[in-house]
C-alpha cells in the first residue's frame, strides 16, 4: 500500500519552514500572522492544473479557537484529521502522521492511539505517529 | 436446551437486583444515522424515532399470536397505545424503538449504543434491558463469566461457551480492553517497540473516537445517507454511501459534507485554483474533488 503521510502543525510561528514540510505530504496548520502568508504561498505555487485530490502533498488552514491551548488545539484536528484521511476519507488512508508544535502528552497520545495510531515517537518539535 | 438470551436475561436481572450495575455513560459527541433521509430531517435527535429509518417490531415477537398484555421481558402492552411500558420509558414495536432517548447517552466506542431510541443495541438475541435503560454490569460479568466457565467444564450448559462469549463481547464493547496489552491488528501481528519509537495499545478500526466519525450503517439495504452531530445537537458533517463489495464494510464514501458547524477550516483546490472554506463537501465528481457546499447540502 502507498505511504499517505499527513502532519499537523499547531506552532503559530512555523512560517515559511511550511513549503518544504508540505512537498511531500498533506499539512494542516493553524492559521496565524506568520502563517498565513506561508500557506498563501504554498496554495500558489502548488496549483497544477490537474490535481484531483485535494488532500494529497499540500495545505489545508485550520482556524485556532480563542484560549485554546494548543494541546487541545492538536487533539481536535486529530479528528479531523481522521476524517478526511481515515479509510473512509482517503485511499489510502493516512500511515504517518507527523505533529509539529506540541509534544507528545498522555491526553494527545489517547487522542491519536483513538484515531488508530500503534506507534508513538517524540520528536525536537513534537512528535510523530505510525500504524 | 438453555439458550444465550434467557440466560443473560436472568444473569442480567439478578445482577441488577443486587444493585451492582454500572451504567456506562458518555457526554461527548453524539453520532446519529439515518437512511435515505433529507438533510433537514437531521438535526433533532428526537427526529431519530422516524419509522422511516427502521422496521419490525425489533425482537422478532409475533405480536398477533401472543399474549398482548404481558410480553417480552414481562412488560406490560398498554393496548390504549401500543406501547410496552418498559418503566423508563415506552417501547413502540411497531417501529422497534423506544419513544423518548435512553437518559443512557451510549458508549462512544460502540456506535450501536449512541442510538438512544434503539432496543438493546438492535441485537435483542444477545441483549436485555428490562428497565429501559441500558444498564452494563462489567465487573459482574466477568465473575458470572468464570462461574459459567468452572460449570461448563464440569459438563454444564453446552452452550455455557457461547454465553460467556457474549458476556465478554459486552465488556469488550464497553472499551473495558486492557490499554496497557498492545491487541493484534487486524493482520494478526503485535505492534511492538520500534527504533526507539513507542508502541501504544493498537485501537481497532472503528473503535474509540474513529467510531464517532462519519461511518456507513452496515445494516443498510444500499445507498444511504448517515451523519453527526456536535454536542449541541448540530450536523456537523454528513456522507453519502454506495454499496460497494469490495470494501471492508460494504459501502464505500460518495460525497462528504463538512457543513458551517464542522470546525473551520480551508483546503486548496489545486484543479481550480480555489480556496475551499467550510463549509465545503468533498466530492470526487467535482473537479478537485472539493467545492463550496451548496445550500441544499447545508442543515438550516
Amino acid at each position: 500500500m502507498t505511504a499517505h503521510r499527513v502532519a499537523i502543525v499547531v506552532d503559530r510561528a512555523f512560517g515559511f519552514r511550511l513549503a518544504a514540510l508540505a512537498a511531500n505530504r498533506h499539512v494542516w496548520i493553524v492559521e496565524s500572522p506568520t502563517n498565513i502568508p506561508a500557506i498563501r504561498q504554498v496554495w500558489d505555487g502548488t496549483a497544477s492544473g490537474d490535481e484531483e485530490d485535494p488532500l494529497g502533498p499540500g495545505v489545508t488552514s485550520f482556524a485556532a479557537k480563542e484560549s485554546e491551548s494548543t494541546e487541545a488545539m492538536c487533539a481536535r484536528v486529530a479528528d479531523d484529521v481522521a476524517e478526511h484521511h481515515g479509510e473512509q476519507g482517503h485511499d489510502p488512508p493516512w500511515s504517518e502522521l507527523e505533529i509539529v508544535g506540541v509534544p507528545l502528552s498522555a491526553r494527545l497520545r489517547q487522542a491519536f492511539e483513538e484515531i488508530g495510531a500503534t506507534w508513538v515517537q517524540p520528536t525536537a518539535e513534537g512528535f510523530v505517529c505510525r500504524r | 436446551m438453555l439458550t444465550a438470551g434467557p440466560l443473560i436475561y436472568v444473569l442480567v436481572t439478578a445482577l441488577q437486583v443486587a444493585s451492582i450495575t454500572i451504567g456506562v455513560h458518555m457526554d461527548a459527541e453524539t453520532r446519529v444515522r439515518g437512511i435515505n433521509l433529507p438533510l433537514e430531517d437531521a438535526p433533532g435527535l428526537e427526529d431519530q424515532a422516524s419509522p422511516r429509518t427502521h422496521s419490525g417490531n425489533g425482537y422478532g415477537c409475533d405480536e398477533t399470536a401472543v399474549d398482548r398484555a404481558n410480553q417480552y421481558n414481562g412488560r406490560v402492552f398498554d393496548s390504549g397505545t401500543g406501547f410496552h411500558d418498559y418503566g423508563a420509558r415506552m417501547y413502540w414495536p411497531e417501529i422497534g424503538r423506544f419513544i423518548s432517548p435512553d437518559t443512557y447517552q451510549g458508549d462512544i466506542a460502540n456506535p450501536a449504543s449512541l442510538n438512544r431510541y434503539s432496543y438493546v443495541l438492535n441485537n435483542p438475541y444477545k441483549y436485555t434491558d428490562p428497565t429501559g435503560h441500558m444498564a452494563f454490569v462489567i465487573p459482574a460479568l466477568y465473575v458470572a463469566g468464570a462461574e459459567l466457565s468452572l460449570w461448563c467444564m464440569s459438563g454444564g450448559c453446552q452452550r455455557a461457551a457461547t454465553v460467556i462469549g457474549a458476556l465478554f463481547d459486552l465488556v469488550d464493547q464497553a472499551g473495558m480492553q486492557s490499554a496497557n496489552v498492545p491487541p493484534a491488528n487486524a493482520d494478526g501481528a503485535v505492534p511492538g517497540r520500534e527504533a526507539g519509537g513507542e508502541a501504544v495499545a493498537a485501537t481497532p478500526v472503528l473503535m474509540g473516537k474513529g467510531a464517532n466519525h462519519l461511518q456507513p450503517d452496515t445494516n443498510a439495504d444500499g445507498a444511504h445517507s448517515t451523519w453527526k452531530t456536535d454536542d449541541q445537537g448540530r450536523v456537523t458533517g454528513h456522507a453519502e454511501w454506495m454499496p460497494n463489495p469490495q470494501h471492508p464494510e460494504g459501502f464505500e464514501q460518495g460525497k462528504r459534507v463538512d457543513t458551517q458547524h464542522a470546525n473551520k477550516h480551508t483546503h486548496r483546490n489545486k484543479k481550480t485554483g480555489q480556496d475551499v472554506p467550510t463549509p465545503h463537501a468533498h466530492d470526487k465528481s467535482a473537479p478537485g474533488g472539493v467545492r463550496p457546499a451548496t445550500k441544499d447540502e447545508l442543515p438550516k
